[in-house]
């Protein structure tokens, strides 16, 4: 029975099992159980043993856009479920997945939690049987505290504690079996992955792991923590992001292990960049490239000079800076005959190119990256080499050489596809319509972008495509609409925390009324 | 033991099946016992009832409210009895299954009274005459703004079609039900319908109050003393702030309907019970527009009112037995109770809340290896229960909780409110009716909580 149980949750098991055999009245327990894994395998025991006892289970599934119980379970659970069935079975509703929502945005997760407290009354009026909700404790823990009223009913909270070797198995199994590129996943695909790190950090904090070395169990959770803020970050969840990663920090820090802080610091500058603090975004790639160096790890050195290198053009607009990192970053890349590297180099030196107007030699630099990137196959890099060419022929009057690059950047996203880059395509396609005067086309692409950017979940993106569309509307003279998108896109730059962003968009907010008073003027004048 | 079957539990399965912590009892229930008084020695029923009785002219809108899962419910099935047995028509209904909780504006529950007398009344009795020409006018408009059609007949039939309605319902009741579904639907069109509602609210309301007067008239006609609405669930309205309208203060969801909105609610032509969330208490406004004091149901005192805020605190013996009796109406307890210290301790430990009483008897029942109840069990449902309140209680809590289990009161400032809302903190009216309030029990268990008690 239940294998992979403790002690202590074998017996809370049983208890589960005696309660649901006891009741046949709705009531609402909840069953905790932190690895994704064993919960489903231990909700799958449950049912097998209480169908022995003629008890019948029926299964839910909820995600972070399909939680609205009133509605779903009308449609998806067996008549003998509700109350005045012709046939009286005794029966139990299983509802997985929960923790989906309230692992989801905070929008998501308030619905969530007001859909429970209010269909509570509405639930018992039509379930004759017994919920049991499995989830994760830390989204017991929120639920708990945000949906009171729902909580208030509780017959019971039953804490299925696995087995410390099946915690340790569990997370190996959902750390390999996994793709670690979360920004192509969809926004319930990543949000799914979420919940299962979270859920199993809470057992690593709480769990002692018996005859197991510390840094084996140190390193797992570093990996944890790791993922955690990889795929938050991915989500524009950034300051959690950040978190996830100061403390896996923490963990690199207390082992000592200097392969594991090179690991870590690349990711911590990139997230303060997203959160607006340059500062910590520089010394952390500047103690990355000291540990690479300490290391030997020549590939992390070049790629901590490519992001130098990005921060001086960015940052302070040290184009001889940039210069100077990008080209260290290319003698690297050619030393170790590794291709990727050159191809980057080659295009961030093209991309630094086109913004000092050196067309020439941004075009053969861009040309370069290009060409490798095709020897290599790199089809990612193919596509943002092309949309790089095509800014360059916009910038040099040649329309149809901007059109033909970015036609071919869309054909390759499509036959890759690559989400990110489809709605990179379609963000640049609307760039460059709008460049163009030719608003309506532009609209167009940025809401077809914008709309795969909201499968993606990517809040960051979202954000800057409302920027573009207030863009849009501004110059066409519709304010009200650019106003609406301008504050569409700061309310989300300022949940993820992107101070520069924040002040950029207020100020474009702040330009569109200005213009909006200047036009009102000039119509007064004229007539 | 459920409705279906009311003898008393005998066993361990089924005093666990007796004891669901989410069931209100309806008002004739062999299970309720009177808590009044350990409750601030009042009689709630008694006390609303009399209010209205003593009401001949005019018309009071009560408000009630307390604690979630101190008995709202089944007081106002009781008070719901008292009333018709004195003679008045008494129409209850529950906004929790009429209106969407996430958004309720004055309109909506004023079109939700109207609908549920031209529901109720026919079933209750089919002489009262339900007329349609009051309300004619704004179901015209309603149905015109559902289904976007300007004849009448064609509204009709869509009005049908589109909501599963009757067709043999009056057609301004079928204006109404269409309404709610938007209304539960939460759809943005509902917004729109509002403010053209609002913007005719002054025939809106003249309107409802012809109706109801009509209903009055007939009902009294038929020898009732007079209509009376209960509504119930109104106080889990959820709590939001909202951005339109703001101002130079917060506008909540609460402070809206509650104290914005008033008048509206004030309304009808009828006597009216409302229940209100209990942080509204706090508002200092709410008396200025509804000037019948709030009636609030406190926790069953399981303590003396100690005379100073650190005195040690005395078990109050009628507050137990009286809980011991709620159980005891329910179990044979000498049948499922190894001893019956065992379920007093389980009485104290409750601090007076009946549905975690329940509940602890429930988990008394899961955690108990023989055919009976002992103390290791009911230790380790306290302990159980005493866990699950760990996840209510934040770091920035403990002070707080300290201090009124120190001083035995809670302080009425807005940073304390969410402590009773989690039922961390219980409050009581002394047999006097003097106010006080300590630790939940369950929480004065954890570690967390100690340790900071017991340093200072």
């Amino acid at each position: 029975m239940a294998s992979e149980l403790s002690i202590k949750g074998k017996k809370e098991f049983e208890g589960l099992t005696r309660a649901l055999e006891w009741s046949n009245e709705f009531a609402i327990y909840f069953a905790v159980i932190n690895p994704p894994l064993i919960r489903k395998q231990t909700a799958e025991e449950l049912k097998r043993s209480l169908e022995r006892k003629q008890i019948k289970v029926h299964s839910l599934e909820l995600n972070s856009s399909y939680f609205d119980l009133l509605s779903i379970i009308p449609e998806k659970v067996p008549s003998y479920c509700f109350r005045g069935a012709e046939t009286e079975i005794h029966s139990v509703l299983f509802i997985f997945g929960a923790e989906e929502a309230i692992a989801a945005d905070a929008d998501t997760r308030r619905l969530f939690f007001d859909c429970l407290n209010w269909q509570r009354d509405k639930l018992r009026e039509i379930l004759e049987c017994p919920l049991v909700i499995w989830l994760p404790e830390f989204a017991l823990r929120i639920l708990a505290f945000e949906a009171p009223d729902f909580w208030a009913w509780r017959s019971g909270v039953y804490y299925l504690e696995p087995e410390s070797v099946w915690i340790l198995k569990d997370t190996k199994e959902l750390l390999n079996g996994r793709e670690s590129e979360y920004d192509v996943l969809t926004y319930q695909e990543k949000v799914r992955h979420l919940q299962q790190f979270k859920a199993l950090l809470d057992d690593y904090e709480q769990h002692q792991f018996e005859g197991k070395l510390e840094s084996e169990v140190l390193e797992i959770r570093f990996n944890l923590l790791q993922e955690a803020g990889k795929v938050s970050f991915s989500l524009a969840n950034y300051e959690d992001a950040k978190q996830y990663f100061l403390q896996s920090l923490k963990i690199a820090e207390r082992l000592k292990d200097k392969k594991l802080l090179v690991q870590i610091f690349g990711k911590l500058s990139l997230v303060s960049v997203y959160l607006g603090d340059r500062t910590s975004a520089k010394e952390y790639a500047e103690k990355n490239l000291e540990i690479a160096q300490e290391l030997g790890k020549e590939d992390i050195v070049a790629s901590s000079f490519g992001v130098l290198g990005i921060f001086a053009e960015v940052f302070a607009e040290d184009y001889d800076k940039a210069e100077e990192f990008f080209k260290r970053s290319l003698e690297i890349g050619k030393e170790l005959g590794d291709k990727k590297l050159i191809a980057l180099a080659f295009k961030s030196l093209g991309s630094l190119g086109i913004v000092q107007g050196k067309h020439t030699e941004a075009r053969s630099f861009l040309e370069q990256s290009l060409k490798i990137s095709k020897e290599i196959g790199e089809k990612g890099r193919i596509v943002d080499n092309l949309l790089e060419l095509s800014k360059l022929a916009q910038n040099q009057g040649n329309i149809d050489g901007a059109v033909r690059r970015i036609e071919e950047a869309q054909a390759i996203s499509k036959e890759i596809k690559d989400r990110v880059k489809i709605a990179e395509v379609l963000e640049e396609k609307g760039s460059f319509a709008r460049s163009q005067g030719d608003y309506q086309r532009a609209r167009k692409y940025y809401n077809e972008s914008l709309k795969v950017y909201e499968l993606l979940g990517d809040k960051f993106k979202i954000a800057s495509i409302y920027a573009d569309l207030g863009k849009i509307a501004s110059d066409s003279g519709g304010y009200e609409e650019a106003k609406r998108s301008y504050k569409e896109s700061l309310k989300i730059f300022e949940e993820i925390g992107a101070k520069d962003f924040i002040a950029l968009t207020q100020k474009l907010l702040e330009g569109s009324e200005k213009i909006k008073k200047l036009d009102q003027v000039l119509e007064k004048i004229e007539a | 033991m459920n409705k279906k079957n009311l003898k008393l539990a005998a066993s361990i399965p089924e005093a666990f099946a007796a004891t669901p912590p989410d069931e209100a009892l309806p008002s004739s229930d062999p299970r309720y016992v009177d808590l009044s008084s350990c409750r601030g020695g009042e009689n709630i029923v008694d006390d609303l009832a009399r209010q209205i009785i003593w009401t001949p002219e005019g018309y009071l809108k009560l408000l009630l409210t307390g604690h979630r899962g101190c008995g709202k419910t089944t007081e106002l099935y009781r008070l719901k009895s008292r009333l018709e047995e004195a003679g008045y028509f008494v129409l209850y209904w529950n906004a929790e299954l009429e209106l969407n909780l996430m958004d309720v504006e004055w309109v909506d529950v004023i079109l939700t009274h109207t609908r549920q007398l031209a529901e109720q009344i026919p079933e209750i009795d089919p002489d009262i005459k339900i007329e349609e020409r009051f309300l004619d006018s704004i179901a015209d408009w309603l149905a015109k703004e559902i289904v976007q059609k300007v004849e009448r007949k064609e509204m009709e039939a869509e009005l049908e079609s589109k909501f599963k309605i009757g067709v043999e319902i009056p057609f301004f009741l079928k204006a109404l039900l269409g309404l709610k579904a938007y209304i539960r639907g939460g759809t943005e069109e509902i917004k729109e319908i509002r403010r053209e509602l609002e913007r005719r609210a002054i025939t809106l309301l003249n309107d409802v109050n012809l109706f109801i007067d009509d209903l009055q008239r007939q009902l009294r006609r038929k020898g009732y003393k007079g209509l009376i609405i209960l509504v119930d669930g109104l106080e889990k309205l959820i709590l939001r702030p909202l951005v339109e309208g703001g101002g130079e203060r917060s506008l909540t969801s609460h402070n809206l309907l509650f104290i914005e909105q008033s008048e509206f609610l004030k309304s009808p032509s009828c006597h009216i019970v409302y229940t209100v969330p209990i942080s509204l208490l706090a508002e200092e406004n709410i008396a200025q527009v509804f000037p019948d004091d709030p009636v609030v149901i406190p926790m069953v005192e399981v303590y003396n009112k100690p005379l100073e805020g650190n005195q040690l605190l005395k078990e109050n013996q009628e507050g137990i037995d009286l809980l011991c009796e709620v159980v005891r109406r329910r179990i044979e307890v000498k049948k499922v109770f190894k001893d019956e210290k065992i379920l007093k301790e389980l009485c104290v430990k409750s601090g007076g809340h009946i549905r975690d009483l329940l509940r602890l008897v429930r988990y008394a029942c899961r955690y108990s290896k023989g055919e009976v109840i002992d103390e290791k069990a009911a230790n380790r449902a306290i302990s159980a229960l005493s866990t699950e309140y760990d996840y209510l209680v934040k770091d920035a809590d403990i002070e707080k909780l300290v201090k009124v289990e120190e001083e035995k009161r809670l302080p009425s400032d807005m940073e304390y409110a969410h402590l009773p809302y989690h039922l961390l903190v219980l409050e009581y009216r002394s047999s006097v009716g003097d106010k006080w309030a300590m630790v939940n029990p369950l929480v004065k268990r954890l570690p967390k909580f100690k340790e900071v008690f017991n340093g200072k």
